[in-house]
Order: structure tokens, then sequence, then C-alpha cells
């Protein structure tokens, strides 16, 4: 509060964003400290979707808890079920077929190409175009249908299992997928004409958060957070596992690390993510997709952690077993979580507006922040 | 100038935006047109309750508790199922007890509606979760 | 008497007409966005906006606790009666108000006054927020908006906008002669009806509504009626103003364009911010618009 000689006290609007406000992604809170519409300081909140996931491994076998990764990240269920399973495999030395790991690459990518096009779609609402947000959910629904058509549900596929997956893939629905990436190849090159060369959306997004290199290794930003900001580090590329081993991700990269970075750096990594599908649907060989595994799973007393490139970011389970069926400790590292931390240093300065769009921009899933 | 540009970028979102007005709505109206499930489709459980075993397979592995089980030993010795409720305020389907069942008496099926006013209609007992062989095979056909 | 009748009819359909452009809007912008919109209330769901403000009656009329209920209370009117009274200024309503352009500019300019008084009353933070951009937006863009108006004024030697319209009969429409004043009464008007782009003020991913955030009911409906209302106008406007106007039916026919070209640029723009809404007002309008008085001007010499 500031007094002047008046008498008359000056203080910040404090706004309180969330956590139900539209545009929090689900229940983050922020408190903005605002003079004018500049933004002086940020209090972010979270919590409120905490579902203690870490200590349900404690109280779960370990084929109970393989629906429960599910539930982290909802929009990219996929990778957490491949971090859990994959740290499991590594635990108790089990190796799913050859079959089994490109099947596996090809509902990941799947599930890395549907989160896109929801975050595409909901930092466009956030930004303000209101059309993007439903043609990029009508792609993602036809994704959404793929997996359904191949699990059995939309969100929570509950597909990969201890050494291989819960069913095979039918032929006819890799003829599917393949029938599906022109498509895609050519919605995705839409949405940049819709939006790339929009003037309005090119002064709202150019140098707006900008984290440069320095301070987005600091924060420990993975994924296209980082990525945005000049470091070249994906690891399908550096610490490929699964059938990434067997092929060279090309890296996607931008230097600026604004919010127009970020953009450029998803929409480029849909393009790729489409490349692999075609070289994963190229690659896929007949056979089993289940290797043996003992009836009773003990976890042994070792611990390991196991991280995949999700979406967001560096996604690693630590799992550490003591002879029993259940986890002795689980913990998760959470890309969102670790991205959402530079928030509050991105925001001061910026305008109630810019808030929306930076937060936007970070891609965060309620569910994995909090877990 | 800008000019140029700012305009071109407009016309081209205006193009993308206008081409949409002539293709066909993608919503599906919900209750006039059913959503399709595939075959995989995990919604509300389905019993055959001749085939099932008492052997409390899908009981201990359910990782949320919801199956309660009872059975007793019939005069052929085999057992008889005498109560199997799913109780769907906590159910997930997450089909480890469908993988987890024997004699493969207990599917997922394609119902998804299973919404109710109160908690307690959302336990399910046998007679309703009740499948019979030959609507299967009926189905199969 | 013949007046009062008039103005009665008229006041009855321009509500009905507002609705039809909600309905229409909404239709629009679902086939824009492959939606189906509206479709159970009658025939392609026409009734729709009328079901909506039955039901916005039927509510209960709530004031937030805390609130200036008086302030609260009287900004829904002062949105709603100035778009009103601005009708009377059109030809095809009464073609012999000889201040129309001086009259329209100026009842217009009232209803920014209903915003900051929704957004100080509603005892609100988004509210508040809203009802400032909302001010800030429609004081600065009043003054583009004035000087496009002046460009037709000025070629046709006249403030009653019948004589502007009929001027254009027997000589060009002022888009071919002022391709500048109807951009930039175009832009301007959208931004004094808060259409998007420039809708910042119930921007709905940062201020949730904005300034009507606390509104509920008859006062929420009031506020609605008289945003389509505005936006028929401005359409309205654009036609006499620079297309032409001519025969009921091609004012019709014109207006309908431009509610559709609105709605068109509503589902393709991102909003603009704050800060930027400003630098196009003052950097960019008002030099545009003064350069087409200056063409005009030169014109006429």
């Amino acid at each position: 509060m500031i007094a002047n000689k008046e008498g008359i006290t000056q203080e910040e609007l404090v706004i309180n964003l969330g956590p139900q406000h539209p545009s929090t992604h689900g229940v983050f809170r922020m408190v903005l400290e605002c003079r004018g519409e500049s933004i002086v300081g940020v209090t972010p909140h979270m919590g409120y979707l905490h579902r203690g996931f870490e200590k349900l491994a404690e109280r779960r076998t370990a084929v109970q808890y393989q629906p429960y990764p599910d539930r982290w990240d909802y929009l990219a269920a996929m990778f957490d079920e491949m971090a859990y399973i994959g740290a499991a495999e590594a635990l108790l030395g089990i190796e799913a077929p050859p079959r089994a790991e490109w099947l596996r690459g090809i509902v990941m990518e799947l599930n890395r190409l549907s989160s896109h096009l929801l975050w595409l779609g909901t930092f466009l609402l956030d930004v303000g175009a209101l059309s993007p947000f439903l043609y990029t959910f009508r792609e993602r629904e036809m994704i959404l249908d793929l997996l359904m058509e191949l699990t059995g549900a939309r969100l929570t596929y509950s597909y990969l299992r201890f050494g291989g997956l819960a069913h095979d893939a039918e032929d006819i629905w890799l003829k599917k997928v393949r029938a599906g990436i022109p498509y895609f190849r050519s919605r995705v090159r839409e949405y940049r004409q819709l939006i790339d060369d929009n003037e309005i959306f090119r002064k709202r997004v150019q140098n707006i958060g900008v984290i440069d290199q320095d301070t987005a290794i600091r924060y420990g930003l993975t994924g296209p957070m980082l990525r945005a900001s000049g470091p070249a580090w994906d690891l399908r590329r550096h610490r490929p596992y699964g059938v990434y081993r067997q092929i060279e991700t090309p890296v996607v990269t931008r230097d600026k690390g604004d919010t127009w970075s970020r953009y450029q750096v998803r929409m480029d990594e849909m393009d790729v993510s489409l490349d692999l599908l075609d070289i994963f649907l190229e690659g896929i060989e007949p056979g089993a997709v289940n290797a043996k595994v003992p009836k009773n799973i003990k976890f042994p007393e070792a611990d390991t952690y196991f991280a995949v490139e999700g979406p967001r970011g560096e996604l690693g389970v630590y799992l550490a077993g003591d002879g029993t069926a259940h986890a002795k400790r689980m913990k998760i590292r959470p890309p969102s979580l670790f991205n959402l931390q530079v928030l509050s240093q991105l925001l001061v300065g910026h305008m109630v507006s810019d808030a929306v769009v930076i937060l936007g921009s970070v891609d965060i899933v309620l569910g994995e922040v909090d877990r | 100038m800008h000019v140029k540009q700012i305009s071109r970028g407009l016309v081209m979102g205006l193009k993308v935006t206008g081409t949409h007005v002539f293709k066909k709505p993608i919503t599906r109206p919900y209750p006039e047109q059913r959503a399709s499930t595939p075959p995989r489709f995990r919604g509300a459980h389905r019993l055959i309750e001749e085939d099932c075993v008492v052997c409390h397979a899908c009981d201990r592995v359910c990782p949320v508790n919801c199956i309660v089980i009872k059975g007793f030993r019939g005069e052929d010795r085999r057992f008889v199922l005498e109560q199997f409720d799913i109780d769907y305020n906590l159910c997930m389907f997450c089909n480890l007890c469908v993988e987890a069942c024997p004699p493969k008496c207990l599917l997922m099926g394609p119902e998804f509606e299973i919404s109710s006013e109160s908690h307690k209609d959302l336990v399910w007992s046998i007679k309703d979760l009740r499948y019979e062989k030959e609507t299967r095979k009926e189905e199969s056909l | 008497m013949n007046n009062l009748i008039i103005a009665t009819v008229v006041g009855m359909i321009l509500p009905g007409i507002a609705a039809f452009l909600l309905w229409y809007e909404r239709r629009l912008l679902a086939r824009l966005q492959v939606r189906m919109g509206p479709n159970r209330v009658g025939p392609q769901g026409l009734w729709q906006s009328l079901a909506d403000i039955i039901k916005l009656l039927s509510k209960s009329d709530t004031v937030p606790k805390d609130s200036n209920p008086w302030l609260f209370k009287l900004a829904p009117i002062m949105a709603f009666l100035p778009v009103f009274m601005a009708f009377a200024a059109l030809p095809q309503l009464d073609p012999r108000l000889n201040i129309g352009l001086l009259y329209l500019v100026a009842i217009l300019s009232l209803s920014a006054l209903s915003f900051l008084a929704a957004g100080m009353g509603s005892h609100s933070k988004y509210a508040l927020l809203g009802g400032f951009r909302a001010t800030a937006q429609m004081v600065s863009y009043e003054i583009p908006l004035s000087l496009a108006l002046l460009g037709p004024a000025m070629a046709a030697g006249s403030l009653n906008l019948n004589v502007i319209a009929s001027w254009q009969q027997h000589h060009l429409p002022y888009i071919l002669t002022q391709p500048l004043g109807a951009i930039g009464f175009f832009i301007a008007a959208m931004a004094e009806a808060h259409r998007p782009p420039f809708d910042l003020a119930e921007a709905e991913s940062e201020l949730v509504a904005g300034y009507h955030v606390e509104y509920s009911g008859v006062r929420f409906a009031l506020f609605v009626v008289s945003e389509y209302a505005h936006l028929l106008l401005l359409c309205w406007l654009v036609a006499v103003m620079y297309l032409g106007g001519g025969a009921p039916w091609l004012v019709a026919l014109e207006i309908m364009t431009m509610v559709s070209i609105v709605i068109w640029l509503r589902a393709t723009m991102p909003r603009i911010r704050a800060d930027q809404l400003m630098a196009l007002g003052w950097k960019v309008l008002i030099p545009l618009t003064s350069l087409n008085l200056l063409w005009t001007w030169v014109w006429n010499l």
C-alpha cells in the first residue's frame, strides 16, 4: 500500500483467477496483484485435484495399480502407462516383444497428437479465437475413436500391460491409422493457415513470456517448454526407450523462448509425430504382443527411474520395491508441475490478458500437477 | 508496409473458416443418433451366471473393491452364485476383472448410460448384470 | 400522435429483430465451426432466442450483496435506452431529422456510462476491470467513429442521414469514394459495439463475462438485447452511409450481409489486447479517418 501526501491510498488490485475459472485448464488458482492491467505479483496455488496417486501405489498390488496411471494425465494417458509399466519392467527385468514395442510407439504418438490438438484448441481459445477449438476437437475425436476401437476407452485406455499389451491390434485398425495420416497432415496445415499469419495472434503471442535458455535449464523445464528456448533435449532421441531405440527422432527447437516459439514447437511436433507414425506403421512386424510374465508379480528389493518424453515433457517414475507385490515407494515426476514453476516469474510485467495466454502456452494438466 | 501481410493473414483465415460453412456439421445429436461403441468398448458388466465358479478372482484383482461376490457349494459339488454386486459408484471400468476371470463369464458390454438418481441404484446385482448365453449367441450371429 | 405510434411499434419490433440476430449469429457461427447450433425449438431452432428470453424473464431478480444497488439496477437501462433512441435518426424510420448524425454520435456515447456503472456497481473485480476496459474503449473509439462519419456528411453537405443516403443514389456509394473512411468506420463501430475481436470488455477467457458477470435474469437480457440492437444499428449505418441504402429490401439485404461479415470475423479472429486496442484506435484509426476527411475535402474542392 502506497500512501501519498493527500492521504489517498493506493493499493494493488488483487484478482483471484481460479480455481473455477474457464482459462485455468482445471482447478489451478492464481492470485494476481495488478496495477491497472499490468501484473506486479503472482501467487500460484495448486493441490485442488490431489488424489494421492503416489501413496496409492503402496496400497495396491503392481497389477492393481495398472489402471491408475491413466488418471494422472488424463489427456495423454498412454505416456503415464508407459512410464509406470516401463519402470516396473525395468525393475522386474521383463522385455516386451518387438511387436508390442512398435504398437506402444504407435499409440503413444497418436496420443501425443491428440494431446497437442487439445492444447492447440484451448490455447487459441485463451487467445480468444473461437473456431480452432472446435476444429481441433473434430480431429481429436477421430483419434479418440481410433484409440477407443483399439483399447475400449476414450481417455483412460488401460492398454499397456507388464511385458506387453492388453490386446493385439488388428490389421484393419493399422490400415485405418495409415489412411488417417494424410488427412491429419492436411488439417495441421489448415490450422497453420488459419492462425499463423493472423496479425492479432502474432501480436498477442510474440515476445510474451520469454524464457531464456539459462532460466529454462535452471527451472528444470522439459518438453516443448525447454525446446522453445533453444536446448535440443528430447528423451526420445537422447535417452531412447522402447521402439525409439531403433529410430532417430528429429528434435524440434526454437531459440526465442517466447509463447510464439512454444506454439511453433508444438505445431512442428505434430508433424514429427505424423512422420514417426509413418515409420512405425512401416516397421511394425507380426508376432506376439505379450512376453512371459510371472503370475504373481513381486517387485524386487531395488529401485529404478524410468522417464518417457510425454507431450508436456519428461514424465518420470521412480519406483522402489521391497520384495512384495506392492511398491515400497513410488514418485512421479510430472512435467506440468516442473513447467509450472516458472510461471510466477513469467507473468510479472505482463497484462491480465497475457497471463491467460502464457498459462495456456505452458500446457498444464491439473491431474498431473496435483496427482 | 505491414498492410499486405496483415490482409494476407486475414484473407487466409477467412478462407479457412468460410469454407467450413459448406461442410456438413460433424455434431451427432445424441439421443436420436446413438454414439457408436466398438466391440472392445468397456461399458457396464455382463455376467454369465451359470458359468461362474465363484473363484473370487475378479474380487481379488479389483483395485477399488467394487465387487461383492458370494456363493455356496451346490448338491453336485459345483459352486452356485448367490450374490454378485458391482458398485458403479466405485468401478472405474479398467477391465482387470474381465481379464482375471478364468471361465470368461464376466464381460463388459456396450452400455454406458448407467447414471441414476441415487447412489443405491448404482449398485447392480445379478439380475441387472445377467447375460443369457442365448442372447450372446444371437448377437454373435 | 402519429410519431408516438411509430415509436411504439418500432420499440416493439426492434427487440424482435435483435432476438432474430441472436439466433442468426448462433446459427451461422455454428456452421462456421462445423456445428449445428440451436435446432430444437421451432423450425431450424428459430424460436430459441424467444425461449431464452422467456427463461431469463422468469428468473429471480438478484442483486449481489455489497453492490451499489442504484448503479447496478440503472446500468442495464442505461445500456438499453441510448441504443434504442439512436434508431430514431435512421432515414428509414425518420427521414426528416436534420441533425441526425450529431444526435446519433451524442446518444451513442451515452452508453459508455452504462458499462462504467455496471462495472462499478457490481462489486466484482472482474466486472470492474471489464467496465474500465469498456469505457476506455468506447471513449477512444468515439473519435474515429465521428471522424469517419464526418466524411459522408461533408460530401453530401448535410447532417441528415436521409440526405446522405439519397446523395448516393445519383453518385457513387461512399464505400467506393471513401474506402478509408468505410474501413475506419467499420472497425470503430465493431469496437463500439464490443464485437469480437474487440470484445475484451467481456472476454470470457480472461474476465469471464466482464462488466455483466454479476447480472442475471431480466437485466442480463437487457444487456444482450442492447448488444444485438447495437450490432443491428451499426450494420444499418454501414448500409445507409456507405453502401448507398436504397429500397427497403435492399437495405435489409445489405444489413444481413454486414451482419454475416461481422460474424465471420468473429469466427476467425483472436481477441485483441487492451493496450493494442488503444494503439489501434489512436495510432491507426484516427490518422486513417483524418486522412479520409482530408481526402473528402480535396475531392469536393
